[in-house]
């Protein structure tokens, strides 16, 4: 165990990052590409590494020394980076998905490789950073700094309206990690330093223990409008449609598989560990709002044209089910809701990565110009139905496992004061209708249906995407069989949560 | 007898300030002197850095007050006296331009420039409110010339609004002085401390006091005072600009936070006040900001920012906040700076003003666009620079406060994400590719502005990375106000 470093895991796409920068490197295109791939691929591998020798006794812990001091000693901050099952989960699936997008960029990246890719590995830095920084401003750090190379590859890379839609993207998150701050500000008040070692402070909560509860909802709802606006739910959504419409298809998939996990990662460490007495409070009303997400994204999903859109409804309505089953404080919602991220991540991603491939074969996205590609894409008609089958919850795909434990976890939920909450859940069930009918417009409206002659030249899938769809889809298909080697990682965690906030 | 004492003692720097002036003079009267014009930046540079070293001389502890207490010497005053001189340097070496304009009159911008200095220098540390108006007033007027040296009527018109807008807030000034004298019969800081400290203030003394301050809050651009702005960082040169976001900026907050500490503080409504003030700074300059397409529009509008924020935690006076804000303005010099010798790189090379000249920067000059961009995104307040500390200190400042001065954290933090909107934008038109256009600007290798640029962005980064050590010193400093 002490020979895996956490520092090389986290800090190793940056400094590739700066080798790329730097102005004497490489420039041809070919090269920095493979380079590329081959060193994400490697980190994929060093981060299973960090997965199979994962012990739920014994976290991994590590800190960075830069000139003989860790972070700001005179602020008390501290650059420490500690990981733990939730954490392990997550980078594991940051690694896989920074692979493949890597992967699937070779033929819709056509500019300015060195900069793109640049950006790239400076993203994948930032977002590990996010998911394993075990000191809240390191995880603020991170978590601003993931804005700038994202606000770049949406701006420099994508279509149509890029350049608004990054600039929405940046300006709305920023607005929310403002209210993050003043969150971690008013803890700082309170506990009389910025020094927030979040290890020790579940460990005994002591820091917490003297806030007033008042404080403690304050600060907690400050929290949430910072994670509620990545994650996204209804009210503060507006930036994802457009972001993720006009992101190249390779940061769609970052875009909906991570960051947006990001949100509910937060959400997990600081509402849920951190202020957990506030949050038993303010979770009743935050199955309600997560219950419109699912209803109303999921809605609006059917009612689009644009396929791209579609998709990107469909992950605002999922992340409502990842709420959903944070806050029904049982074993069974929180595994569900914990697995529900890592599964969407993976269908998202997969989605995501085929609208990329049809917009880049029939440069539309309008779902009524498209019909019958099946003749012509048969391979990826049969990715698109796995993933669709996938998306919709189908048994036996790891779609399935987090959406029943979710619901399972939903209607054993107790909340005796709030009478109406259990048919206010009843409405999120409907999600099951409601998904299989946008995805299967999705699928039928492309596939299906008499070709039109403009379309009958496509190609089928490239080597290259080939193996990204069916690797993605044979993770979805293992964890969707063999579940257990999933929970059984998370399983520490969710009995922490349970333990402190469950009732 | 005494004076040559006080003087010995706290008053070299000054002293030699005023021989380089003296030197320029001389040299301004002579004939021919068009001809070595070059020379009169570097006797200005080199009597700087004499400045410079002999502050180290001046005694400071314990405080020392001379001229029968007209000034004050103690470790703030002189660590913010080498802040000033410190970019008074850095601005001097980005004169270049101005100067070769104006060649037969370098000699009298310099001596102009000088007495800015010498002003701010002593305003930092007066101790009577005589003192503090007649150095206010010299840097008032030093600064219309500075303003009025740039060619062509914009400039001139820049110059006459300053110094309209400057008669306006010294008068007020003057009238707060004038209630204050009726109430304590006395312009001394440490006179009027012991007054207030027997009596109780009445709410004649906020008057006089939001009066005295306004006179201040003018300098600094903000509120009651803060419209001029805009036109005349457009219509001066751009070194000049440069020196009017530094060191006027460094000089009025290094009193204000003294004034805030000590004379300011007999009133329970005034920190309210200026709190209100500042929320209004904020909002209008950067919403002012964004529609601004002029860049040197647009950084009048940020310094005009920053200085607001830098005023939301001087009113709620501890010494934990001023410490806060002495670390910012630090940052600031250097990022400000750092932008404006960009600036003034870009007008070198013929370049305009307008943003949309920034297409493709970041392909013809990868190394320039880097320097830049660390410096705008570290008035953005994006990690791993300093400015990103020196907001999260700040703001932890005021969080620190108390519960009831919420709202106002909510409009600083609200105005940093406009602030946000504009910076960002900038850097995002440098890596725009622009086809019609391929020119690639020369930097001349003996650019003194590149230097500094690239001097700022590698200090704006490694504070941003270590600021362990400057955080200490603030902390020291503040602690001895």
């Amino acid at each position: 165990m002490e020979y895996l470093s956490l520092n090389l895991l986290i800090f190793s796409p940056l400094i590739i990052a700066i080798l790329f920068f730097l102005p004497i490197f490489n420039t041809k295109e070919v090269f920095i590409r493979r380079f590329t791939k081959t060193f994400m691929g490697v980190h994929f591998v060093y981060a299973l590494c960090f997965w199979i020798f994962y012990n739920p006794d014994v976290n991994f812990f590590d800190e960075l020394f830069l000139f003989g001091q860790s972070g700001v000693q005179s602020l008390g901050i501290r650059s420490a980076f500690a990981i733990d099952g939730l954490s392990l989960v997550m980078v594991t699936l940051t690694s896989f998905l920074f692979f493949m997008s890597a992967i699937s960029s070779k033929t819709i990246i056509r500019h300015r490789q060195k900069l793109y890719y640049g950006l790239l590995l400076l993203l994948e830095t930032s977002v590990l950073g996010v998911f394993t920084s075990s000191d809240i401003f390191i995880f603020f750090c991170f978590w601003e700094l993931e804005l700038i190379p994202m606000y770049f590859l949406i701006s420099l890379w994508g279509s149509g309206r890029a350049q608004k839609s990054a600039m929405k993207f940046l300006l709305y998150t920023f607005f929310g990690s403002l209210f993050l701050l003043l969150g971690i500000l008013l803890l700082s008040y309170y506990s009389d330093t910025l020094n927030f070692q979040m290890s020790s402070l579940f460990a005994d909560i002591n820091v917490v223990d003297k806030l007033p509860i008042n404080i403690q909802i304050l600060i907690s709802i400050l929290l949430m409008i910072g994670f509620f606006v990545k994650l996204p739910i209804i009210p503060l959504h507006t930036w994802l449609p457009n972001a993720h419409c006009d992101a190249p298809a390779p940061i769609s998939i970052l875009l909906a598989g991570l960051l947006l996990k990001m949100g509910a990662y937060g959400f997990i460490r600081f509402n849920i560990l951190l202020l957990p007495d506030a949050f038993k409070i303010l979770a009743p009303f935050l199955i309600v709002f997560a219950v419109i997400n699912i209803i109303h994204a999921g809605l609006c999903a059917y009612n689009q044209d644009d396929i791209k859109k579609i998709i990107a409804y469909s992950s605002i309505s999922n992340m409502g089910i990842v709420l959903l089953g944070l806050c029904t404080n049982n074993e069974e919602g929180v595994t569900g809701g914990i697995v529900h991220m890592v599964s969407h991540g993976l269908i998202c991603a997969g989605l995501f990565m085929i609208v990329g491939i049809i917009y880049n074969r029939t440069k539309t996205r309008d779902i009524k110009a498209i019909s019958g590609l099946g003749t012509v894409m048969p391979n990826l008609m049969g990715f698109t139905v796995m993933f669709s089958f996938a998306a919709i919850g189908v048994p036996l795909l790891i779609g399935f496992v987090g959406e029943f434990l979710t619901f399972w976890g939903a209607f054993s939920v107790q909340y005796d004061s709030y009478i109406f909450l259990p048919t206010v859940i009843i409405f999120a069930i409907f999600v099951l209708v409601i998904s299989a009918a946008y995805m299967f417009k999705f699928v039928h409206r492309i596939f299906f249906g008499s070709i039109d002659n403009s379309w009958a030249i496509l190609k089928d899938l490239t080597a290259h995407e080939f193996i990204v769809l069916s690797s993605i889809l044979s993770v979805i298909v293992f964890f969707g069989i063999n579940p257990m080697s999933l929970i059984d990682v998370i399983n520490p965690i969710v009995e922490v949560i349970v333990e402190s906030a469950g009732i | 007898m005494n004076s040559t004492y006080d003087i010995l003692n706290i008053f070299i720097p000054s002293v030699i300030l005023l021989i380089t002036i003296a030197v320029h003079t001389v040299l301004s009267l002579l004939k021919n002197n068009i001809n070595y014009y070059k020379i009169s930046k570097w006797i200005s540079f080199s009597g700087l850095i004499l400045s410079l070293i002999s502050v180290f001389d001046v005694q400071f502890e314990p405080i020392y007050f001379a001229f029968s207490d007209a000034i004050v010497s103690n470790t703030y005053t002189i660590f913010i006296q080498s802040v000033i001189l410190v970019s008074a340097i850095i601005c001097v070496l980005l004169t270049k331009k101005i100067i070769a304009s104006r060649r037969n009159n370098a000699f009298t911008f310099h001596i102009i420039f000088l007495s800015a200095v010498l002003a701010s220098m002593i305003l930092v540390s007066v101790n009577d409110y005589l003192t503090m108006f007649i150095s206010m007033e010299l840097l008032s007027i030093a600064c219309f010339f500075l303003i009025s040296f740039n060619k062509g009527y914009i400039s001139k018109e820049a110059s006459l609004k300053y110094i309209f807008t400057n008669i306006i807030a010294s008068s007020v000034f003057l009238l707060g002085v004038s209630y204050l004298y009726g109430i304590t019969s006395s312009v001394n800081f440490s006179e009027i401390n012991e007054f207030y400290m027997q009596h109780t203030a009445e709410w004649m003394y906020t008057i006089s006091i939001l009066f005295i301050a306004s006179g201040l809050l003018f300098k600094l651009a903000v509120f009651p005072f803060a419209n001029w702005i805009l036109d005349i960082y457009e219509g001066s040169s751009t070194s000049v600009a440069a020196f009017l976001s530094v060191i006027p900026k460094v000089a009025v907050l290094g009193l204000l936070c003294r004034l805030l500490v000590f004379n300011f503080s007999y009133s329970f409504e005034f920190p309210l006040i200026l709190l209100i003030f500042a929320s209004i700074t904020a909002i209008w300059s950067n919403l002012i900001a964004i529609r601004q397409r002029n860049i040197k529009r647009l950084l009048a509008a940020s310094s005009s920012a920053n200085a607001s924020y830098m005023l939301f935690a001087a009113s709620l006076v501890s010494v934990y906040n001023i410490s806060t804000v002495i670390f910012y303005l630090i940052t600031y010099v250097l990022m400000n700076l750092g932008v404006f010798s960009a600036v003034i790189l870009l007008e070198n090379s013929a370049f305009s003003n307008k943003l949309y000249e920034f297409k493709n920067f970041a392909y013809t000059n990868p190394l320039f666009c880097f320097a830049f961009l660390v410096s705008l995104l570290g008035l953005a307040g994006i990690p791993l620079t300093s400015g990103f500390i020196a907001k999260i200190y700040l703001l932890s400042a005021i969080a620190k406060s108390g519960l009831i001065f919420m709202p106002f954290l909510l409009v600083l933090v609200i105005a940093m994400v406009i602030a946000m909107f504009y910076y960002v934008r900038i850097a995002k038109l440098m890596f725009e590719k622009d086809e019609t256009k391929d020119e690639k600007f020369v930097i001349y290798k003996t650019e003194s502005a590149s230097i500094i640029l690239y001097l700022c962005a590698i200090f704006t980064i490694i504070i941003g990375i270590i600021p362990d050590k400057i955080i200490e010193i603030c902390k020291i400093i503040a602690y001895n106000i």
